[in-house]
């Protein structure tokens, strides 16, 4: 795909010229609040608002039906972040991690900060994903296609190592927690073969455990029940100095102070949004663990450490432009929203490849640029909402804020598939949950090992049988060099925890700070 | 004087009888009719669905509510239909060939039945076809056996789902070529692409439509279809290679068991004149649009059932060996 | 209240059960492929617990379990949760809902507050309003049918 530099320009320029229009910059507004609510509530997600604006997009012209989409899919993810801090319950499931940091943060007071912060760190992960999808395009797709069955087991496998350091406490509770995780996934038809497992009878199991539903129950219920077992909300009030932190440049200053965690989180934002499957969902995850490897001080992180959130919630708006590279060079949607936006172009007849970036040209850098855009209106959006929501969550009496929350949960968990079971299933995983974390076995494990399981599954089953023909068919696993490069760092990501206690002897013996893992 | 009354009191009754279901239905549909979908929003059943709606809704002269139901395949969707939707008509749901015959068969919790729905109609048709990367070594179908035949199983064939179309499809032409490859099943049609394109499967057994809307990036070697697809004109079918092997997916819609005839019939109208409109649009695609109502339809299903009979049973009975 | 709990051993115990649990449920005309990737789970996850038991054994990790507020408070607010789900779809979304919020508020509210005649109807209006407006969001803006029962 070689285009020539002037023509690009040229383009670009046209492109600015067609969002020049105020029709344009306000549906960039009220996508990006739109986004915003959905992602904030539990149980709604990015794709379930793409699927309801669909329609909507097909009386629009498509260049004002796209940036819709993107504006909506750019606010939701960034959404998520919201009920992850106030709440300790992911919106989305692309704010896992945001909720580790986010949440002690709020108790402490600091929810105001902890909002801006996450308001910076996800436009400029959002621009950075433009950036990505504007510039890097073409070899971003062709790496894209490199990941086979091998290479998402790997992945899969890596992703798990993140259990390890996730488990605040005793490994093999976390581990456990994860297999747990895992055989959750399993309930349902299995994705090769195609039968039917663990449905105990019920017809309605045949649809398995999804994996939103698991994601509120865990992280929702057991909030709530503290609450009421404590008879009062945690969220704490913020104080005047933190308020003052929370100030615009105050915040912008904070996050930039840190350039290394940006970017490392941002380019891991962009590899994972390649990986066609994969995206918001586990960049989030794996840009936490890797700030905190990179820290100083990782034994902080749990209590509210800033560099935390900013990598969680900058690598998921990365993943929203990002993942697109695949979809509009090679048709492949790189996150689940992207199949909607794919069916969109389809509808207005815009075949993804090089067509849509030379005759429908300015179209899509119209559109990619919209997306920037988007990011950049979370600011204003995201600041005001945030410090809204938050107001009337803290003036909300404790005894009104769990059926509340009950309320929007439930919604959100029953609209998912229309399914009244979920909404049980909702209910029995998040009570579960509650008593499953008294003993020392916490959610995030389970959901990662619910959300991996699968992956892990297809890769391993699908890659053996490429390798039917071979005396073992698994050492079809180990034949890429993708693979091997994945494995390298399942490995090292395996051993860090021993290696980093390993280096610090070694720099100062006599003064052994952690206990083995 | 007795008899007199009762008879005005008889007759009387016997008009409003006689008149009434024609009443009935010439008021059908007096509220909201809900369509539901039994897979994800962004997939081919709800694209086909969203493309219907506006003009179901002229026709139908009420609203026309797209919801989906995802879940085991469908069968989640399809089981609860079967118990708890009331055949009067302001419920139908989205079905597919040959899921709903293939389930029922092959799984003991599949929750219903084959012949549980009345059916409306079936509107499109996606043939299955044999598709390979553009620059795969592989140009013609014989290229492709021959392959096969030299080296048992190394040939993988991905296709979406175990014991769909596209699965089915792959074992009638192991059995008709005498090869032996290896089937890859994938978690639905859209990962199927990069699997393909990134050259992790040798070949794909998937869809017409991806053939159409990813012509520049692949090869199609061969359609199940009776005739070639206009917007494929140089891919041959398999029976013009001699494969007798026609099959694919066909998508329809049904209402409960028990409903009204006049109303099915008036759906099924809605739905005809509903798929004229949008079959350009449609073809374009790569879907072929069928329009078997009534009778037809049912024969279609009892058609692909016999074709897929034999295989389903082969497999049925492998498991029980075990 | 459970005072010093030895929680690897309760661990290991739930470990193994759901371990038996999930594999005596396996079909037995299963195919192998459908099935081979869970088989190996269920026994890295009873391997887990296994372990887990040893080291409760040898060096328990104690803790004392649901030592954090009201546990009965915990308690009545799951009850009224599932009775919540359940009657959705007799009584139908909004008024379960309404009915709901109502309950939980005032039970939770008996901790903190007296509640009066004249507050709980205010916080009828409340709830019926808080669920009115998300009903709407729902069925009109995002179309989805929420369940209607007896009543709404």
């Amino acid at each position: 795909m070689i285009l020539h530099c002037e023509v690009v320009m040229e383009k670009l320029v046209l492109a600015l010229g067609a969002l020049a229009n105020p029709v344009v910059i306000l549906i960039i507004f009220s996508g990006v609040s739109a986004g915003l609510f959905v992602g904030a509530m539990p149980g709604l997600t990015a794709t379930m608002a793409l699927a309801v604006l669909l329609p909507f997009t097909f009386t629009l012209p498509p260049l004002l039906g796209l940036v819709a989409l993107g504006a909506v899919y750019m606010g939701a993810i960034y959404g998520g972040s919201f009920a992850a801090i106030l709440v300790n319950t992911p919106g989305t499931p692309s704010s896992i991690a945001s909720a580790f940091e986010g949440y002690p943060l709020s108790r402490q007071g600091r929810a105001l900060e902890a909002i801006s912060v996450a308001t910076i760190a996800s436009a400029i992960g959002g621009i950075a994903g433009v950036l990505f999808l504007l510039f890097l395009s073409p070899p971003l797709a062709r790496l894209s296609l490199r990941f086979g069955p091998s290479e998402y087991f790997w992945v899969a496998i890596l992703g798990l190592t993140l259990i390890a350091s996730l488990s605040e406490g005793s490994l093999l509770k976390g581990l456990l927690g994860g297999t747990i995780g895992m055989m959750l996934g399993t309930m349902g038809v299995a994705p090769i073969g195609g039968e039917t497992r663990f449905t105990f009878g019920m017809p309605v199991m045949q649809g398995g455990v999804e994996m939103i539903v698991a994601l509120i129950g865990l992280f929702v219920l057991p909030e709530l029940y503290n609450m009421a077992a404590l008879g009062r909300a945690s969220l704490g009030e913020v104080t005047v100095s933190s308020r003052e932190k929370a100030s615009f440049w105050r915040v912008v200053k904070r996050v930039l102070s840190q350039p290394g965690n940006l970017i490392r989180s941002c380019i891991i934002g962009e590899i994972v949004a390649i990986i066609p499957g994969a995206g918001g969902n586990i960049a989030n995850l794996v840009a936490y663990n890797e700030a905190k490897r990179a820290s100083k001080h990782p034994e902080r992180f749990g209590s509210g450490v800033i560099e935390g959130l900013v990598a969680s919630e900058s690598s998921n708006n990365v993943t929203v432009a990002g993942s697109m590279v695949p979809l509009l060079t090679l048709g492949i949607p790189g996150a689940p929203p992207d199949a909607v936006i794919l069916g969109v172009l389809l509808l207005h007849g815009l075949r993804p490849g090089i067509e849509l970036f030379t005759t429908s040209g300015v179209l899509t850098y119209a559109f990619i640029i919209s997306m920037g855009l988007a990011a950049l209106a979370m600011v204003p959006v995201g600041l005001i909402g945030g410090r809204l929501i938050y107001r009337i969550i803290f003036r909300t009496p404790y005894y009104f804020l769990v059926p509340t929350i009950g309320l929007a949960t439930i919604l959100g968990t029953f609209a998912l598939r229309n399914s009244f079971s979920d909404v049980i299933i909702m209910l029995i995983l998040g009570t579960a949950g509650y008593l499953l974390k008294q003993i020392g076995i916490n959610p995030p494990p389970i959901v990662l090992g619910l959300i991996l399981g699968g992956i892990a599954e297809v890769g391993y089953v699908q890659s053996t049988l490429g390798g039917a023909a071979y005396r073992f068919p698994v050492l079809r696993l180990f034949e890429n060099p993708l693979s091997w490069i994945l494995i390298g760092m399942v490995l090292f990501s395996a051993a860090w925890p021993y290696l980093a206690a390993l280096y610090r002897r070694l720099r100062s013996p006599g003064v052994s700070k952690g206990d083995d893992p | 004087m007795y008899t007199k009354s009762f008879m005005v009191l008889f007759s009387v009754a016997a008009i409003v009888m006689t008149l009434t279901p024609a009443l009935v239905s010439a008021e059908y549909p007096e509220k909201p009719v809900t369509y539901i979908i039994s897979f994800n929003p962004g997939g081919e059943s709800d694209v086909t669905a969203r493309l219907q709606e506006s003009h179901l809704e002229k026709f139908l002269g009420q609203p026309v509510n797209v919801t989906h139901k995802p879940g085991g395949g469908g069968a989640v969707a399809w089981s609860d239909f079967q118990r708890t939707a009331k055949p009067d008509g302001y419920t139908v749901i989205g079905v597919n060939i040959p899921h709903i015959i293939g389930q029922p068969m092959l799984r003991k919790d599949a929750g219903y039945e084959t012949d549980g729905f009345d059916l409306i109609m079936w509107f499109h048709f996606t043939p299955n076809a044999l598709i390979v990367k553009k620059d795969s070594p592989y140009q013609t179908l014989e290229d492709f056996l021959k392959y096969a035949k030299e080296n048992p199983k190394a040939a993988t064939v991905g296709g979406s789902g175990s014991f769909s179309a596209n699965h089915l499809e792959t074992l009638r032409l192991e059995k008709a070529a005498e090869v032996e490859v290896t089937y890859v099943p994938h978690t639905g049609t859209g990962p199927l692409v990069p699997a393909l394109l990134g050259g992790h499967i040798t070949a794909a057994m998937g869809y017409s439509m991806l053939g159409v809307q990813y012509k520049d990036q692949v090869r199609v070697l061969g359609v199940a279809a009776d005739e070639r697809i206009e917007t494929l004109p140089d891919a041959p079918t398999f029976k013009e290679l001699g494969y007798d092997i026609v099959g694919g997916a066909f998508r329809g819609v049904a209402a409960p068991k028990g409903t009204d005839p006049q109303i099915i019939s008036k759906l099924a109208k809605a739905f005809s004149e509903t798929n004229k409109i949008i079959a350009e649009k449609q073809r374009q695609l790569g879907f072929v649009m069928t329009y078997a109502t009534g009778e037809d339809a049912y024969g279609l299903v009892g058609r692909m059932k016999e074709n897929y009979e034999g295989i389903l049973q082969e497999i049925a009975a492998k498991k029980k060996k075990k | 209240m459970i005072k010093n709990a030895n929680s690897d051993l309760w661990a290991g115990c739930i470990g193994l059960a759901l371990s038996v649990a999930f594999w005596f449920s396996i079909d037995e005309e299963i195919m192998r492929l459908s099935i081979m990737f869970p088989k190996a789970m269920i026994a890295i996850m009873a391997l887990i617990s296994i372990l887990l038991l040893v080291k409760g054994i040898l060096k328990a990790e104690r803790q004392d379990l649901f030592n954090v507020g009201s546990n009965r408070r915990v308690l009545i607010t799951a009850l009224l949760f599932f009775i919540w789900g359940v009657a959705i779809s007799y009584l139908g979304f909004f008024v379960s809902s309404v009915l709901a919020i109502l309950a939980q508020a005032w039970y939770l509210a008996l901790a903190r507050r007296k509640v009066t005649l004249p507050t709980l109807a205010l916080w009828l209006v409340v709830a019926a309003g808080e669920v009115a407006f998300f009903y709407l969001i729902f069925t009109r803006l995002l179309h989805v049918p929420l369940p209607k029962g007896i009543l709404i």
